[in-house]
């Protein structure tokens, strides 16, 4: 269809990137010199300019050069007219009922259309500041959510350091007591051979003779 | 060409193909999405219309079952937007055959009603007489209320396409006497349908809305 992308002129690509690079030595290679643009489609802000509500501009651009400043009209006329002449367009009741209401259309957009734009505005910047209340809030619990990872990890390391710290001085602790056991018992032992050894047969005699002594006066007594 | 004058309600597009009845789809192109495009003017008309409408609908239904409120709203957008097209020229307007507006009030009628009747059968039989009628009345009250729940469903739907059809027909019966006078009264011909059009883009609104408040209504008696 005949849309105004199709008759828009070439010089409107003023924001696209063009990077020429010219040749700087007396030799020229195959690529030396070339015209790379990178053109990316924009999407517009605003609606296209518009004639009578809703012939584009870029249609009486088209005609200007030829036929002037009236020229779309006249056409636009003539058109209509053979439309009707021809009875191409048959006036009829639908006819006058699309009449009425273009012209109960076009009034209330010309009346209440600034109104109504000016609240779906509002109602618009409110739903985008809802969504980016939402956002923030994202962020601060995403945030949060490291935070605690962060925390888990060093908690998770002290008990780590913790424990080896207690493994070695564990080990230190065990190889002094199984020294200390080790002295002992050699002691001990090493006292009670010396004892016997020292007890001579006259001393174990008498030992034996008091103890029966001992014992025979004990079940006297008794 | 008007052969006779509710040619307009024809569904049949040439012969022996109803195509007209395409314009239920019409609905499917007019709304617009917004979620997945991003929001703009349009999209939050709609937005803004649907969410008021479904604020208002859901304090009627009880905590735990009020998102059936959004079929609700769905069926005020549906017929709201066919009874507003059909007011466009050319364009036929389903919701002005029975067919249509049955199929939509007589489900939603049944449902509750066969529910309700089943369920809830003291409740239901409680409830065919109201609080407060003199004993004389009450044989008479229960066939009433009787009688008048049971033509709730055609109420609903007779009661739309009657508004749509003599809508439609006034407009048709005052425009298509622009043929046979002359051009002098034209004016006075637009006028007169300008007015009639005004009415028609309220009562096409009201009606929808109507037809929606009613079925809440006839749910929560159950």
């Amino acid at each position: 269809m005949l849309s105004r992308l199709a008759l828009r002129s070439v010089k409107i690509n003023n924001g696209c990137l063009t990077i020429i690079r010219p040749s700087t030595s007396v030799t020229k290679s195959e690529d030396a010199q070339k015209a790379v643009t990178f053109e990316r489609p924009k999407q517009l802000v605003y609606p296209g300019k518009v004639r009578i509500g809703f012939i584009p501009e870029e249609w009486f651009q088209f005609f200007y050069p030829k036929t002037g400043v009236t020229g779309p009209y006249v056409f636009g006329t003539s058109v209509l007219a053979y439309l009707f002449s021809k009875e191409i367009w048959v006036v009829e009741h639908e006819f006058v009922t699309g009449l009425s209401l273009g012209i109960f259309a076009v009034f209330c957009i010309k009346k209440f259309g600034p109104k109504v734009a000016e609240f779906l505005d509002k109602e618009l910047d409110n739903t985008a500041q809802f969504e980016l209340n939402g956002q923030t809030m994202l962020y601060d619990a995403k945030r949060e959510n490291i935070g605690l990872q962060l925390e888990a990890a060093y908690r998770q390391r002290l008990v780590q350091i913790h424990s080896e710290v207690k493994k070695r001085l564990d080990y230190q602790l065990e190889t002094t007591n199984v020294k200390t056991k080790l002295e002992q018992r050699h002691m001990v032992n090493w006292i009670v051979e010396n004892v016997r050894k020292a007890i001579t047969p006259d001393q174990e005699n008498a030992a034996l003779k008091q103890c029966l002594a001992n014992l025979k006066t004990l079940s006297a007594n008794a | 060409m008007m052969t006779n004058l509710f040619s307009v309600f024809d569904p049949s597009s040439s012969l022996g193909l109803a195509l007209n009845w395409f314009s239920l789809a019409l609905v499917m192109f007019l709304i617009p999405l917004g979620k997945s495009i991003g929001q703009s003017r349009g999209t939050t008309v709609v937005s803004w219309a649907v969410k008021k409408l479904y604020n208002e609908m859901k304090v009627l239904f009880s905590k735990n079952s009020n998102m059936v409120a959004v079929l609700f709203s769905a069926l005020f957008l549906f017929i709201m937007i066919n009874n507003m097209t059909g007011l466009l020229p050319y364009v036929f307007t389903a919701t002005s055959h029975l067919v249509v507006t049955l199929s939509l009030a007589f489900p939603l009628w049944i449902g509750y009603f066969g529910f309700g009747w089943v369920n809830n059968l003291k409740w239901m039989l409680a409830h065919l007489m109201p609080q407060g009628t003199p004993w004389l009345l009450m044989p008479f009250m229960v066939v009433i209320e009787s009688v008048s729940s049971l033509i709730r469903p055609s109420t609903l739907a007779v009661r739309l396409m009657a508004n749509m059809i003599a809508g439609h027909l006034l407009l048709i019966l005052v425009s298509s006497s622009v043929t046979v006078l002359n051009l002098m009264v034209f004016w006075g011909i637009v006028l007169a349908q300008l007015l009639l059009v005004i009415l028609e883009v309220a009562v096409a609104i009201i009606q929808a809305y109507v037809l929606v408040i009613l079925s809440v209504l006839y749910s929560s008696e159950v």
